[in-house]
């Protein structure tokens, strides 16, 4: 299990939402001695109780924290082949009410992007595609 | 002008595609400054403080925006359903402004499915991303150059008058520098690995 840059990646979610520690201490019931410590790689990612609290101050989904602390695998590890993540994108593309784009380096969609293009489609529409 | 124009209220995105539809339909497409500047008039006629700028825009705008780690190259993401629109920005990223730019890119092409509903594109093909990475320029510009009348205004009240000269040479040099570095943003992104 590999953790070493969560503590910058939580940090960044903070500063994103324009939050202090003490903002975060107060909203998440988390001490911010404790935050800071973990920001900084001191410590190592919280219980997964605290990662939901902070999930919800932060405004992103509970899984992505406990992704990036290791405490589940990333969809992204698991063996998808190529094939089902290109019919699943074109069902995607295709879907009359899910519009997407992206800012891309480069002009070529990678498989990995594909992939997670089409996990977003099956989070926000509650349809499993992989 | 169109009369319609200045009697719609502009309330959401999709109000504002409509209005612009109105004012630019004998021309059309209008030009990205002209749009960003347009936007930039309804939505932001008070400057959103820089740290909190993406997020402050975004809540206006009912736009869920966050940091994410995203796969290699992809700068950011925006995907709507009926009931939610999300931004997602890499949350690895080397240039400073980087994301701000890359949420413009992606508002762009948001507005631009309204423009589609409302059966008037203006992107086609690979001229889409180069109409948005426009977009996302003239925002950051028109955003610059609203600070940078603040900074003429203080210029304009220095007293001695090689002071106030310097004052201004100062804000020209910035206002160039800044300008050129928000134009070449794109380029140093393409050309320069990406970093923690």
């Amino acid at each position: 299990m590999n953790t070493k840059g969560f503590g910058p990646y939580l940090r960044g979610l903070r500063r994103h939402r324009g939050l202090s520690l003490k903002q975060v201490e107060r909203e998440a019931g988390v001490s911010n001695a404790y935050l800071s410590q973990i920001e900084r790689d001191l410590r190592k990612p919280p219980h997964p109780d605290i990662l939901n609290r902070l999930a919800k101050v932060y405004d992103v989904p509970s899984s992505d924290l406990l992704i990036a602390a290791g405490y589940v695998q990333n969809l992204a590890e698991k063996d998808i082949t190529r094939e089902k993540i290109d019919q699943a994108f074109e069902h995607v593309i295709h879907h009359p009410k899910f519009r997407h784009g992206t800012r891309l380096k480069g002009s070529a969609l990678s498989l990995d992007a594909k992939r997670f293009i089409v996990e977003m489609y099956e989070k926000m529409r509650d349809e499993k595609l992989l | 002008m169109d009369a319609l124009a200045t009697t719609t209220e502009t309330k959401n995105i999709a109000d504002f595609c409509a209005d612009v539809v109105l004012r630019h339909r004998e021309n059309w497409p209008p030009s990205e400054d002209a749009l960003a500047q347009e936007f930039v008039e309804k939505f932001l006629p008070e400057l959103p403080s820089s740290p909190k700028r993406i997020t402050e825009i975004a809540d206006r705008l009912g736009i869920k925006t966050s940091l994410r780690v995203l796969p290699d190259g992809m700068h950011g993401f925006n995907c709507s359903t009926e009931e939610e629109t999300v931004i997602l920005l890499s949350e690895q990223e080397a240039f400073p402004g980087s994301r701000e730019h890359t949420f413009f890119h992606e508002l762009r092409e948001i507005m631009e499915y309204d423009f589609r509903d409302q059966g008037w594109a203006t992107m086609r093909g690979s001229d889409a991303e180069k109409r948005a990475e426009q977009f996302a320029t003239w925002m950051r510009m028109t955003l610059f150059a609203k600070d940078f009348g603040h900074l003429i205004e203080q210029a304009q009240g220095v007293k001695e008058t090689w002071k106030r000269w310097l004052a201004f040479a100062g804000v020209v040099v910035l206002f160039l520098g800044v300008g050129l570095g928000y134009a070449l943003l794109p380029y140093f992104e393409e050309n320069f690995p990406r970093t923690r």
